[in-house]
């Protein structure tokens, strides 16, 4: 293991990689910075500029943007009380009353140095179980997978962030329906291709996505509209020691939250805001001073940071080990995984150990980045914040037409693509959650192929679904999961509209 | 707007969706009838081509029948009122979509370039720039830039005039 550690690190020293680390990550803190934007739109519109590149520089450069972002978002949080991603919601809550105190950049640094850590300490976890993981799931047979597969779907439909648990199965029921088209995987038989041949081979995942998360995105930000924003003055910053300093005063509280982070990340379907509030919410009740909490206390920031970074390690670990998305942004790095010939699962860690070892040692150097960037740049990512709508939403929307046509230079892509973006946008703007569509999309397949060979193998009975432990195990939790919420919704008393 | 008018309103909002998507599952469901049916007939278990995508638009139709009665529902509970009814697309995302289409086409006509600083110079006017440094800036280094990228250093190519 040490050796392949090694070799990873080994890969890293190369100069191409370096230069693609250090362009990405400072772009996947502006992303993260813009609300609106975030990872999940940066991704999507900068996969088409891995397409030529190696699979670790490649790869690298989407971790590399995926990791920045996480920080990213904080600035946001705290010099304009606006969250750049959903992951700094909690990170809002101490670090702007800071800032509105004159203690702009000392929030700032907690901040990265909090993600820093956080993120380091995700990577060594990442390190240490996905080749554990992978080596169990060696072991998986087709049940596992369909188990596994579908108590992702449910995942990700039950805790979805936006509308209703009903809004969410529809989501994901339809994103498994899209799933469907092409021809049948198992047979010759086509399905919804309606005589088109492009369809033939399946929707195309990564024209769908731009348009889901990347167009969608553009048109609501044109309806929001630009709001001035303004930015709280930034005191004489201290420096990068002392900041560890307040930091490492807190290591209790950084340590719970990096580990909840990470061991929340690789729960599929979870995410990054569930993470930081359980994190926040632990560290306020295990503090001798509560009530400072909410009111500009640096621990805040440190336990929403800390466990926001560590979610990228743990989010990794069903990806890498196991070839299942844990939302919507890892869905898109396997995506990425798949452009480039790599399958993401455990036989990637057999066929392909150097490329995994790589990836970790990539994720490290990414943090030790953000650190340096994020801190030296701390200004410089502050005035991102005064990039209007107007310049945003027009770019966004040429580099989507680039990623999409570019995938395989055809319009029919470009054409999913804005079909896909004004559904988007329909739905987003309806308060349909969009995660579970795309969870449907990429593990639709899995689950269909894995009930239909393990039907195969039984001769049609259904009861190896049940018989064999781990996917008896994950089924049952899914019911378990789904009856809960189910009664939840028609028994637990309604709330009643207000009166007039 | 207050909080009924707000309720009310989601509950249009679902119900338009919900309603939208029992259309879609219905005519999916009558469409697994025209699938091909060539399959593994002679592998005992296999469920066959249909299963899956039948299974699932009967979940989406019972999911969105459920959708509609609770937004039907919600509805009944409040009075009518003067509640704006939602709308689809509207003002400048509409706008910007069918810009966009244009370009596309446009990108056609006329090749990657010239369609691309016409496409953000406008945008940018329609969005509100009007700063003359942005707007005959950034559309021609955007354009070349993104250019040179794509087709320079990743050798993807992108479409070239047809009139040209």
């Amino acid at each position: 293991m040490l050796a392949g550690i090694i070799g990873g690190w080994n890969a890293v020293l190369d100069i191409n990689l370096l230069f693609t680390l250090l362009f990405s990550v400072p772009l996947g803190i502006v992303v993260g910075v813009l609300p609106g934007v975030g990872a999940m739109v940066g991704i999507t519109v900068l996969l088409p500029l891995t397409f030529t590149m190696g699979p670790v520089v490649g790869i690298s450069m989407l971790i590399a943007v995926y990791c920045g972002s996480f920080y990213g978002g904080s600035v946001s949080a705290i010099l304009i009380n606006t969250p750049g991603s959903p992951a700094a919601i909690c990170t809002i809550m101490d670090g702007y009353p800071m800032a509105r105190n004159g203690e702009a950049h000392r929030a700032m640094n907690a901040a990265v140095v909090a993600s820093f850590l956080g993120g380091v300490i995700s990577v060594i976890l990442l390190t240490l179980c996905a080749p554990l993981i992978a080596a169990v799931a060696l072991k998986f047979s087709y049940t596992e997978y369909f188990a596994i597969a579908i108590f992702g779907i449910i995942m990700v439909v039950t805790t979805s962030e936006k509308g209703s648990f009903a809004k969410g199965i529809a989501m994901g029921t339809l994103g498994l329906i899209i799933s469907t088209v092409g021809q049948d995987k198992m047979g010759t038989a086509e399905r919804f291709t309606f005589g088109i041949l492009d369809l033939s081979r399946g929707l195309p995942l990564l024209p769908v996505l731009v348009g889901l998360f990347a167009i969608s995105q553009a048109l609501a930000l044109t309806e929001k509209g630009t709001k001035p924003v303004h930015l709280q003055n930034m005191e004489k910053r201290t420096g990068l020691l002392a900041s560890f300093k307040d930091v490492l005063g807190y290591k209790l509280t950084l340590l719970k939250s990096s580990l909840i982070g990470t061991a929340v990340g690789a729960i599929p379907g979870t995410g990054s805001s569930i993470s930081t509030f359980v994190s926040y919410s632990e560290a306020k009740r295990a503090s001798k001073t509560p009530e400072k909490f909410g009111t500009g206390y640096v621990e805040g920031i440190i336990a929403s940071e800390s466990s926001n970074n560590s979610v990228t390690g743990g989010a990794l670990i069903p990806v890498l080990a196991l070839g299942i998305p844990g939302d919507a942004i890892t869905a898109i790095m396997l995506g990425a995984f798949l452009v480039h010939g790599l399958i993401p699962g455990p036989m990637l860690f057999i066929e392909s150990l150097d490329f995994v070892n790589a990836i970790f040692a990539t994720m490290m150097v990414t943090y030790v980045l953000v650190l340096f960037v994020g801190f030296y740049g701390a200004k410089i990512f502050a005035s991102v914040l005064k990039i209007r709508e107007a310049i945003l939403v027009p770019v966004i929307l040429v580099l989507s037409f680039l990623g999409a046509y570019s995938i395989n230079s055809s319009l029919f892509d470009v054409g999913i693509s804005c079909v896909f973006g004004v559904v988007g946008y329909i739905l987003n703007k309806y308060n349909f959650p969009l995660a579970p569509i795309v969870m449907g999309l990429i593990l639709g397949p899995i689950a269909e192929e894995g009930l239909r060979r393990s039907l195969m193998v039984s001769k049609g009975s259904w009861s190896i679904l049940v018989t064999q432990p781990i996917s008896a195990s994950f089924l049952a939790l899914s019911a378990l999961i789904v009856f809960r919420k189910a009664y939840v919704l028609l028994f637990s008393k309604k709330q009643k509209p207000a009166a007039c | 707007m207050d909080k009924m008018q707000d309720i009310r309103m989601r509950a249009r909002q679902d119900l338009i969706i919900g309603f939208c998507l029992s259309l879609f599952s219905m005519g999916s469901y009558l469409f697994t009838y025209h699938f091909s049916s060539q399959q593994l007939e002679s592998v005992p278990g296999d469920l066959g081509p249909a299963f899956f995508p039948r299974l699932f638009l009967l979940a989406l139709l019972a999911v969105s029948i459920f959708i509609i009665v609770s937004s039907l529902r919600k509805m009944a509970k409040i009075p009518a009122d003067d509640t704006p009814r939602p709308k689809l697309f509207q003002g400048l995302p509409f706008v910007m979509l069918i810009l966009f289409m244009l370009y596309i086409c446009l990108s056609l006509l006329v090749g990657y370039i010239p369609a691309t600083i016409i496409y953000l110079g406008l945008t940018f006017y329609i969005l509100g720039v009007r700063t003359i440094w942005q707007l005959a800036t950034i559309p021609p280094v955007l354009s070349l830039v993104t250019y040179y990228l794509f087709q320079g250093l990743l050798d993807i190519y992108l479409p070239t005039s047809c009139l040209f």
